[in-house]
């Protein structure tokens, strides 16, 4: 085993809802606001409804190979070399530019609103030193760090709700289903693939849980709690802002925080309100680019994954840089990225199921011989 | 020339970082995926840096599943 430390079923909820909340955070009302407008509540919760599937069939996934982690299970399914193969193409191809996008997202938000003059480098170097001086500490010790940040974001989040009380108009969402049924469908899609599909990289992390039977419920409760969170927010957003104006926003829930203002006292606190997606961010980079350095480092056979953080934390650096020119080629390049990103984590496991389903008998047959004998 | 001169700081820094666990490792292995993995970050940070524009691999993914997104 790569990774000795082992966490609780407590701390698995807590990192499950906060990487589910995660970027998704920062753009998810335009998403979902973009095409069913003031029904992105309904499209949120039928996104959601399927996500929780999708989460349950990966945890019935790793289930069903006794909780070993995704390349010991691609090779149980597709042999030594093949098994590495795709192993390999899954965590440089999906993980780590899943990664990218996440460190990319955060610099372009601060050289958007927040720090204009900065370079964007200079953030990307920031926020990439911490990320991977957590990944080096390991897994155990990144965890029981999200613990403490739970109470502030809890904090803020309520603050964000009350200071924002005053201003909400419940004309905002109605009507309901003014359009029909087939937009609210086309943005759950989007929002489908956008949190609740990039679970899949926690089938790395389910064998380093205490008692990995146990995860069925904290990794539903987890994406319940985040992707309930995320509904909350995009209904807040088009609550106080309107539903036209969230789809056109790039971060609308920024601009939803600069709208606080109580007496004309209380006012300007977006800066204090995106530490909830600092946090959060940092939560999701953090799982990725670990997940990816225990990947690679496991197809390889290395004895401990710290060693390749620092070259990875490199190319990552590199890539989020020159992945894309510019903020719209992203705008285009999202409907690509939602079916890419489909094949990779729904059609992909999917395909190992069915792997494992029609080499099952043979294999289980094994299995129970050498619980037998031991 | 500055913005190289960084960048040849940083892959030094990583170097100087991770030097005692490469010395720690007898083993070839780690070693040789470490500096596999590392000049390729190195290289394309080179490459950036002299202001080459790289081709980005996302427009190969467009140009395979641009079609299928059409057709959905």
């Amino acid at each position: 085993m790569l990774e000795k430390g082992k966490i609780s079923v407590r701390q698995f909820t807590i990192l499950v809802a906060l990487y589910t909340i995660g970027t998704a955070i920062l753009i998810i009302p335009s998403i979902l606001a973009a095409k069913a407008k003031q029904d992105a509540w309904i499209s949120g919760l039928l996104g959601l409804a399927i996500g929780v599937a999708m989460v349950i069939f990966y945890w019935k996934l790793s289930e069903r190979f006794q909780y070993v982690n995704l390349i010991e299970i691609l090779e149980k399914c597709f042999g030594k070399w093949i098994g590495k193969s795709v192993g390999f193409l899954f965590f440089v191809c999906y993980v780590l530019l899943l990664a990218t996008f996440v460190l990319r997202d955060i610099g372009d938000f601060m050289t958007t609103v927040m720090m204009v003059e900065t370079p964007i480098e200079a953030i990307h170097i920031i926020f990439l030193i911490i990320v991977l001086y957590g990944v080096k500490l390991g897994l155990e010790v990144f965890t029981r760090t999200m613990e403490l940040f739970i109470p502030w974001i809890v904090l803020l989040l309520v603050a964000l709700f009350l200071t924002l009380l005053p201003q909400i108009e419940v004309t905002n969402i109605l009507p309901v289903f003014e359009n029909g049924m087939k937009p609210i469908v086309q943005s759950s899609f989007s929002f489908l693939v956008f949190p609740f599909l990039e679970m899949v990289v926690f089938l790395m992390i389910i064998p380093y849980v205490n008692r990995p039977q146990d995860t069925k419920k904290a990794f539903m409760l987890g994406t319940i709690m985040g992707g309930g969170l995320l509904i909350f927010i995009s209904v807040l957003t088009i609550l106080v802002v309107g539903p036209t104006e969230t789809a056109r926003s790039i971060y609308p829930t920024y601009d939803l925080t600069k709208t606080i203002n109580i007496r004309e006292f209380f006012q300007r606190v977006e800066a204090l309100m995106a530490l909830i997606w600092f946090i959060t961010v940092f939560v999701k980079l953090l799982v990725l680019t670990y997940v990816s350095c225990l990947g690679i480092a496991q197809v390889f056979e290395l004895k401990e994954y710290r060693i390749i953080v620092l070259p990875i934390g490199l190319v990552l650096y590199v890539l989020s840089l020159s992945i894309f020119p510019s903020i719209s080629f992203l705008i285009e390049f999202t409907p690509v990225y939602d079916l890419y990103a489909f094949l990779w984590c729904a059609v992909f496991p999917f395909v190992v199921w069915l792997v494992s389903l029609v080499r099952g008998g043979e294999r289980n047959k094994s299995g129970t011989a050498r619980t037998e004998s031991g | 020339m500055g913005y190289t001169l960084i960048t040849l700081l940083i892959a030094g820094l990583v170097l100087l970082i991770d030097r005692r666990k490469l010395k720690q490792y007898k083993r070839k292995r780690e070693n040789r995926v470490y500096f596999s993995i590392f000049m390729i970050g190195l290289v394309m940070l080179l490459i950036k840096s002299a202001g080459i524009e790289m081709p980005s691999p996302l427009n190969g993914i467009s140009y395979v599943l641009k079609p299928l997104t059409k057709m959905m």
